[in-house]
């Protein structure tokens, strides 16, 4: 077994609970998931660290970018977006990085195409998020003065969208935008609306 | 109703009783379909209960049903699989004995107890040994049982190592015996880790039960 693999395995549950120690600084996944939440993350951060090793062990990162794939349509209906996936690989990259694990560049390769694998290919999921940039600016844009909002709640804003557009649910989306000013949300939905579906989006399941 | 529309059917009302945890409809579906025409062994194990199987999972997937009942409707599904079995007529024993196992601490016993089940349709001699199996003890019993090919079978990547860990040990145990084992690798973990089975340099692998007998015939040379 490689020093690397030998090191982030023995490493593991630091790393896990460091990255997801970071993510909790957002009051939303308390808020939204409580305790039970937070268990159920340690679980899922751990897996993330065994698909990698075991990507690490294949010397494949297709390994971990079907896990990346198979994994987000089994958060996504659980009411996370693709962004806190995202989120979650590039920190656990930092950590490795900042806990000096050695010749460390086949993990954060591997990682990196985990986030990059996230991003739709096709259809007006693909479309939507090839426009991030404007959409970001658009709800930077209408927010009203004097309101304070997280920047990672802004990208998260976004991501719920383009998960609905390809998923067909919008339900998670319209949850999580209950949280800004109504003003907001409809910039987001005009500047997205020539990538969003003519037909009514389900919106069925909170 | 043509014959797949007539399968499709039954895999729905397999599925519901699934869902609605009614293991005796399950079972009592199975068996008149069984009972109904005996050639259709293989579709009734393939397009009914492993094609429900993979709704199942595909509804835990999308969060539309919980762990509990992903656990309960496979639970069904051995149920039925068992069921299945009393209405074999299997081939001719062709005299090769093969033993099946999940590697150390593959929990996923389903994919594997298909395998067997095929296999013993086909005439093989199967000692199936379930769920997460210790190395020690299957090596031990490898020992003692002396099969002519031994399926490995895991699904999670994760458990990759716990392959490599067996089929390196079983080569090295090789080394004292005449002659060398024949190892196939099945399940899904060929899906997650494409190159495990060259890498392993193993004899047979495959996803698929049918995929695997007909490797394993073909490794025997025997007719199909």
């Amino acid at each position: 077994m490689s020093a690397l693999r030998s090191a982030l395995q023995a490493a593991a549950t630091r790393l896990s609970q460091q990255v997801l120690d970071e993510m909790y600084e957002n009051p939303w996944w308390m808020q939204r998931y409580g305790e039970r939440g937070r268990h159920f993350a340690d679980e899922d951060s751990l897996h993330h660290i065994s698909y990698l090793d075991a990507a690490l062990a294949a010397n494949d990162p297709a390994v971990f970018e079907k896990y990346a794939r198979w994994l987000r349509s089994v958060l996504v209906s659980r009411g996370m977006c693709s962004a806190h996936l995202g989120e979650n690989f590039q920190r656990l990259s930092q950590a490795i990085r900042s806990t000096g694990l050695p010749d460390s560049r086949a993990a954060h390769e591997i990682l990196e195409r985990g986030w990059s694998s996230l991003r739709y290919v096709d259809g007006p999921a693909a479309l939507l998020q090839a426009e991030e940039d404007p959409l970001l600016a658009a709800i930077r844009d209408a927010l009203p003065r004097g309101v304070d909002v997280r920047e990672d709640d802004l990208m998260y804003l976004v991501s719920y969208l383009i998960d609905g557009v390809a998923t067909g649910e919008m339900a998670h989306f319209e949850l999580f935008a209950a949280r800004f000013p109504t003003g907001v949300v409809d910039a987001l939905r005009k500047t997205a609306s020539p990538h969003l579906p003519d037909a009514p989006v389900r919106s069925h399941r909170a | 109703m043509t014959a797949a529309e007539a399968l499709v059917d039954a895999r729905n009302q397999f599925l519901a009783a699934q869902l609605a945890g009614d293991r005796r409809r399950a079972v009592e579906l199975v068996s008149a379909l069984a009972t109904r025409d005996r050639g259709s062994l293989f579709a009734i194990r393939s397009h009914v209960i492993r094609a429900a199987q993979e709704e199942i999972g595909r509804l835990w997937q999308e969060n539309q049903i919980t762990i509990a009942q992903e656990h309960m409707a496979t639970a069904i599904s051995q149920l039925a699989l068992a069921e299945l079995f009393g209405h074999e007529q299997p081939r001719p024993p062709n005299g090769r004995k093969i033993v099946i196992a999940c590697v150390e601490g593959e929990l996923h016993d389903f994919p594997a107890r298909l395998v067997a089940d095929e296999l013993d349709l086909a005439g093989y001699e199967v000692r199936f040994l379930g769920a997460s199996v210790p190395t020690d003890h299957l090596l031990s019993f490898v020992t003692a049982n002396r099969p002519d090919l031994l399926v490995l079978s895991a699904t999670m990547a994760f458990h990759a190592d716990a392959v490599r860990d067996a089929v390196r040990r079983l080569r090295e145990a090789d080394r004292q015996s005449p002659a060398r084992l024949p190892i196939a690798l099945g399940g899904q973990l060929c899906q997650w880790v494409t190159t495990l089975a060259h890498e392993l340099d193993v004899d047979i692998s495959g996803c698929d039960a049918g995929e695997l007998v007909s490797q394993a015939d073909a490794l025997f040379g025997i007719a199909s």
